[in-house]
């Protein structure tokens, strides 16, 4: 009686510790490989955009300076957390991005590469969007080594090691996926968020929580915000031929 | 059996700072097999651990070639021949983990190795101390051991479940918890592994206290079962302190923290070190609880 129950106990650990990783799925992350089907092709003539602004109600969390001094290669006076980053009651780093209606089809990927660059012991930017197949390039410009973890679940994830201004990393990625972490485990504050996108109709809001995707064809779409700690929201827009929509958000402190 | 333990600390250690990646490359350490890079930032506990790890590797072949030499018991050359192999298994997990970047099923089986190597260390060290080459003070009689084994045996189940929960808790959240990945929510990590580690936890301690009183009151003429009885009621008490306040840090005030505090790894890590004296201990009182368990002669003339 003892046997069965406690092989029954670490099959179910067993289960449980092996299925984390199909546990959760972002909204938007099919993890469906990009479809070898017709490129889209968007007449830049009839072409609307969206802009907005993303707003912050309440008073944003505090955060406790961060220490760097535990690496001689990075700053030495206390740096700010890049988590919450709200400026005149505007927040910044929240990523801006088409969820549904596009038309379908493979969309060509953005010619040059996206870039991450290792800078002061913290990541810039903080969050980014890359397309299916464009290159990501990821730079060190410290004079600390850093080690470059991306905890993607769709794509493979990965981690190397990065020398002080040492050769850049590229990486392509070929399913979209939504907030993978990248961390750096030397230093364990070191954190960005980048997101794998099937199409170029994303932004991430600024310092000013401004943001802009244009070239966007004429249609009805979803438009989504998401960020880090805030979760996502979104909005139904129409954009017009030549139109130029605003859509803004606003996000409230977690209880 | 002290520089074992150190290496718990240090495994401790790695994780609580996230640093279990910080040297992407196993067995070399940034494509080295001697060299000692610089030890900044998470490479420092990372590869301190594995430096201790060799040591306690190369400590422990010396031990079993020792044995070979100069020990006439059988088993005991086949339980340091064990040792050797569990330590050897211990480093292709640890290497497992790091090139698999850390999946929480051999992150968890490394520190559940790890500790279960930190016992036979333990046993191996009683086994060629001087009280265990001398006879028992006094034995129990057959009938009267067999509550005393079967409730240690209990206890070492549990405290195995206990391990197992505590480290699939860690490393579930390190990977896919709040700061890691962010693939389960707090929430859940504690509804699957915390809830059950703390109910356990007080199975766990039911069981030690019930233990160590029965050989405090019964047996306090054998040193040699008072001692980890001892040694577990006290640890006990240690152990829910540090449990509570590594569960503070961790959990209450650490969702937020974008870089482990002091008070995290230091309770953390305190944590995992009692935890594993207080396996050890368990270890130690079923052997001995075995070794004070009168012959069957004994028994009917009691």
């Amino acid at each position: 009686m003892k046997r069965p129950c406690l092989s029954l106990l670490s099959a179910l650990i067993t289960a449980a510790l092996l299925g984390c990783s199909s546990a959760y799925k972002p909204a938007d992350d099919s993890g469906a490989p990009q479809q070898k089907t017709a490129t889209v092709t968007v007449d830049k003539s009839t072409a609307g955009g969206v802009t907005g602004t993303i707003s912050f109600k309440g008073k944003p969390p505090k955060f406790p300076a961060i220490d760097m001094t535990s690496d001689p290669g990075c700053p030495t006076a206390p740096q700010p957390v890049d988590v919450v980053v709200v400026s005149n009651g505007k927040l910044a780093n929240v990523f801006v991005y088409v969820k549904e209606g596009l038309p379908p089809g493979r969309f060509a990927a953005t010619s040059g590469p996206a870039v991450l660059t290792q800078k002061g012991c913290s990541y810039s930017p903080h969050v980014l969007g890359v397309m299916v197949g464009q290159p990501l390039k990821i730079l060190n410009e410290d004079t600390a080594e850093h080690n470059i973890h991306s905890m993607s679940t769709s794509n493979p994830a990965f981690n190397e090691s990065q020398m002080p201004r040492g050769e850049p990393v590229t990486r392509t990625f070929e399913r979209p996926e939504m907030n993978v972490p990248v961390e750096c485990n030397q230093h364990p504050w070191m954190r960005a968020y980048m997101n794998v996108m099937p199409h170029p109709y994303f932004a991430v809001s600024g310092s000013d929580g401004t943001f802009a995707i244009k070239d966007l064809p004429p249609g009805e779409y979803t438009l989504a915000a998401v960020h880090e700690k805030y979760g996502e929201q979104t909005v139904k827009i129409n954009v017009g031929p030549k139109g130029n929509v605003k859509a803004d958000f606003s996000f409230v402190p977690a209880n | 059996m002290s520089v074992a333990f150190l290496l718990v600390l240090a495994g401790g250690l790695v994780t609580s700072n996230n640093a279990g990646l910080s040297v992407p490359d196993w067995p070399t350490t940034q494509g080295s097999w001697w060299k000692i890079p610089p030890l900044i930032g998470g490479v420092k506990y990372e590869h301190i651990h594995r430096m201790i790890a060799e040591f306690v590797g190369l400590l422990t072949i010396i031990v079993a070639i020792w044995t070979w030499v100069v020990d006439k018991r059988r088993w005991m050359r086949v339980l340091t021949i064990g040792a050797v192999l569990g330590v050897i298994l211990q480093g292709v997990l640890g290497g497992l983990t790091v090139l698999n970047l850390l999946p929480p099923a051999v992150s968890t089986a490394h520190a559940v190795v790890g500790q279960t190597m930190f016992c036979a260390l333990a046993a191996i060290a009683m086994f060629t101390g001087r009280s265990w080459l001398e006879e028992p003070v006094a034995r129990i009689p057959q009938q009267e051991a067999r509550p005393l084994i079967r409730h240690s045996w209990m206890l070492l189940g549990f405290l195995y479940l206990q391990l197992i929960l505590g480290a699939a808790f860690r490393h579930v959240w390190t990977k896919w918890g709040p700061t890691g990945a962010n693939r389960w929510t707090e929430h859940k990590i504690i509804h699957a592994f915390l809830y059950p580690h703390i109910l356990n936890a007080l199975i766990v301690a039911g069981l030690i206290v019930y233990v160590g009183l029965r050989v405090l009151t019964r047996y306090r003429n054998m040193p040699q079962l008072r001692r980890p009885a001892h040694a577990l009621t006290i640890l006990l008490v240690v152990q829910l302190i540090l449990g509570f306040a590594a569960y503070v840090t961790r959990v209450v005030n650490g969702v937020n923290e974008v870089q482990p505090t002091f008070s995290l790894v230091a309770t953390t890590v305190a944590h995992i070190g009692v935890g594993a004296l207080i396996l050890a201990y368990a270890v130690i009182l079923l052997i001995q609880a075995y070794r004070h368990t009168a012959g069957p002669e004994v028994a009917t003339t009691a």
